[in-house]
């Protein structure tokens, strides 16, 4: 895995994030398989530090699921197609409760993450310094971890 | 008619969390709780959901209610399906068949706890409540005899 494939996946989940769908689905479309996995690298540790951010401390299991009802009525369409189960089993399981994606395929997880992650960046109107600055350290968590992995 | 006095009275104490009423009609061994109640229940559940959303609704409104419901119910391991919840709700309000591949159990704890939520606000008193399980029997017995 090289840097230019998390690159790759930073400007793809960068234009989805920045509402850019068309040029979001045209950078993961060329995506190879190694860019394919560094994107859900980046995806997932994007996913962790915004769920972090918007629930570090004190949250119930309410907060979740208002959250995840208010964002799926607010994207209708995706909220078809993303479960509020599957939601907030990746939000809980990013907060500490692992086990609850254990009997999600990749695949649902992945729809799911995208779905609230595009959420919390739009909760709060994230403009684009914050989405640069989330991808920045997502990415520089994501070859952290793609380094572990290679035993590098 | 098909669905008895009781029936009416089990469901009626069991929405407004009259407890003892609940316990003692339901314990009383000719209560049925078979066909009939579940049917009574259901129409009682579309009446309902219809009042809920009398006019203009979207699928977002069905979904912020499951979401508010389940927010508010406090009982994690016996927690309401959202997905069943949503798609009984809208085959409710879009007058479409119950959606199958959902388990009777899932269906009617989905189905008592939203209609729980929906009629929560009347009082236990309200003419209103009687008015809907009167409808709502009545449904239920028109449904009852033309599928026998």
């Amino acid at each position: 895995m090289t840097d230019t494939e998390l690159d790759s996946s930073v400007a793809a989940l960068r234009a989805l994030l920045v509402k850019d769908i068309d040029t979001a689905g045209r950078l993961r479309g060329e995506l190879d398989s190694d860019g394919r996995r560094a994107y859900a690298v980046l995806l997932g540790t994007a996913f962790s530090r915004a769920v972090n951010r918007r629930f570090r401390g004190h949250h119930t299991n309410a907060d979740i699921i208002e959250f995840v009802a208010e964002a799926r009525a607010r994207y209708p369409r995706t909220g078809e197609m993303v479960g509020a189960e599957d939601a907030e089993r990746v939000i809980r399981a990013a907060l500490g409760e692992n086990h609850l994606i254990d009997t999600l395929d990749w695949r649902s997880i992945g729809a799911a993450q995208t779905a609230v992650l595009f959420a919390l960046v739009h909760e709060d109107n994230d403009g684009l310094e914050e989405v640069d600055a989330l991808l920045a350290g997502a990415a520089a968590d994501a070859a952290a971890y793609l380094r572990r992995r290679a035993g590098r | 008619m098909i669905v008895t006095d009781k029936q009416v009275a089990v469901l009626r104490a069991a929405l407004v969390g009259d407890d003892e009423t609940f316990e003692r009609l339901g314990g009383e061994s000719d209560q049925d709780y078979g066909d009939a109640f579940g049917v009574l229940m259901a129409t009682a559940f579309v009446l309902a959901a219809r009042r809920r959303f009398p006019g203009d609704w979207s699928s977002a409104d069905v979904i912020r209610l499951v979401g508010q419901v389940r927010a508010g119910y406090d009982d994690q391991d016996d927690s309401v399906d959202p997905g069943a919840a949503e798609h009984l709700l809208l085959a409710a309000l879009r007058d479409t068949p119950m959606p199958a591949g959902i388990d009777e159990e899932t269906k009617a704890h989905a189905q008592f706890t939203l209609l729980s939520n929906m009629v929560g606000d009347e009082d236990p008193d309200s003419h209103k409540l009687d008015a809907l399980l009167a409808e709502a029997r009545q449904m239920a017995d028109q449904w009852i005899a033309k599928r026998s």
